[in-house]
């Protein structure tokens, strides 16, 4: 974990020569990235499933994953040419200060302690119980002293009346007789009095509302409500809270693009907040990044499409899974109109490589508000 | 009797709460526990009359 902020310069640097990125601005990257202390976290999660934290966890693989103690590469004995090949473009490579085994893989984590000075994440928070929530209830009163931002994956669960409701705990209130603080609660204190300069919503649970916002058709006689949560994203939580002066960064994708946080948390760093939240569309989503020049959200999903050609050329698939042939608009997809960086940054590390497209599936716009209701749109039978 | 609140618990993705009596016999004096699993989202309410084919890509993300 000592060394993780050289192998984020370096997983900027390399990602930034992926892109296109020049040196002078590299060297700005490195300047603010090095800067140790410079921007203070507060990650919170509300009604996730995990995915998200999952998503970003996968993208600070190093090569050291794949080094056994003895230097050797562990992918070599199991014969896995692929893989072995993934890593040996891979971008990262082996730093001297690493020991070579499991536990020294750069991951979000490492990245969110030691280059933006994660303060409290419950994932990887060893600190249970009161110890973790007195932590919290000193960024809540603004005791800390700060500044410092908190990132939400997951969404936040209210009543009709915009009033808390007890359908996502995260900590016990020891000051206040053991009653529960819900994450609705926490996230607008940490707005409020706590005083955070900026939130970013992580996923689309924590963006748009997601799934635990999709419509429910459960009718309850008895309270003469549907059975939902009301559950919406940050953004729409606080605007309704009436706090309108917190600016949110909304990075949506179900699970959230890793990429597009890391290149937005480098923006933070080295463009500062305000070129920042000059930047979103109006669904809140950060452009394009201001420090590589890469478009994150004003590209569709259909304009870097790889099938874009079949789509002009009138070759359209008729079955899920296709691989080879074929525009999959009949099938539904959303592609169109949805903005979204799978195309242009692509997933699992390989740039415009993959994506749900080109596994064969219609995108379902999932980085959009609405989905899935509004979005998911599959035709089984075209 | 003592009761012990330990909300949240560490180290664990989701949201777990410990709820701890303590005062009776055994290596720990622990009387009664209570897990407490704290988040609700109401899947099986939302998949309710849904496209059956829709279910495996909202269940996905459960």
């Amino acid at each position: 974990m000592r060394i993780t902020r050289r192998q984020f310069i370096k997983y900027v640097s390399a990602m930034g020569a992926a892109l296109g990125l020049s040196q002078a601005t590299l060297n700005r990257v490195i300047e603010a990235v090095a800067n140790p202390g410079g921007l203070k976290v507060v990650w919170l999660s509300g009604q996730a499933c995990g995915g998200c934290i999952e998503a970003a966890s996968n993208m600070f693989i190093s090569e050291a994953d794949v080094t056994d103690t003895n230097g050797d590469n562990m992918y070599d004995n199991l014969g896995i040419a692929q893989v072995k090949t993934l890593f040996e473009d891979s971008y990262l490579d082996r730093s001297p200060f690493s020991n070579g085994n499991l536990s020294s893989s750069t991951t979000v984590e490492d990245v969110l302690i030691d280059v933006i000075d994660l303060k409290l994440m419950p994932v990887v928070d060893t600190p249970s119980g009161d110890l973790w929530t007195s932590v919290l209830k000193k960024y809540m009163d603004g005791d800390f002293g700060g500044q410092f931002v908190f990132v939400v994956e997951g969404s936040i669960p209210t009543d009709l009346n915009m009033d808390d409701v007890d359908y996502c705990i995260i900590a016990d209130k020891y000051w206040d007789g053991h009653k529960v603080l819900g994450i609705g609660e926490a996230v607008y204190k940490l707005a409020t009095t706590g005083g955070a300069i900026a939130g970013i919503a992580y996923g689309t649970c924590a963006t748009y509302g997601n799934i635990p916002a999709a419509k429910n058709r459960k009718y309850n006689p008895a309270t003469g409500q549907y059975e939902h949560t009301f559950a919406m994203g940050v953004s729409k939580y606080l605007h309704s809270k009436g706090v309108t002066d917190v600016p949110v960064v909304n990075i949506p994708n179900c699970p959230g693009h890793p990429e597009a946080l890391a290149l937005t948390v480098v923006d933070v760093l080295v463009q500062g907040l305000p070129a920042v939240a000059a930047n979103l569309d109006r669904y809140g989503r950060p452009k394009r990044s201001l420090t590589f020049g890469f478009p994150l959200y004003s590209h569709t999903i259909h304009q870097d499409c790889p099938r874009l050609s079949k789509y002009y050329s009138g070759i359209f698939s008729n079955r899920f899974g296709d691989r080879r042939a074929g525009c999959l608009e009949l099938l539904g997809c959303q592609g169109q109109w949805v903005n979204a960086p799978c195309h242009t940054l692509g997933w699992n590390r390989q740039y415009s490589k993959t994506s749900c497209i080109i596994a064969g599936m219609p995108c379902t716009g999932c980085s959009e508000p609405g989905f899935p209701d509004r979005t998911m749109k599959y035709n089984y039978t075209p | 009797m003592v009761t012990k609140h330990i909300d949240p618990v560490g180290r664990i993705e989701g949201h777990m709460g410990v709820e701890l009596e303590l005062g009776g016999s055994g290596p720990y004096n622990v009387a009664n526990v209570k897990i407490k699993s704290n988040m609700y989202r109401g899947f099986e309410n939302i998949l309710y009359k849904r496209p059956v084919q829709d279910v495996i890509h909202i269940v996905q993300r459960i």
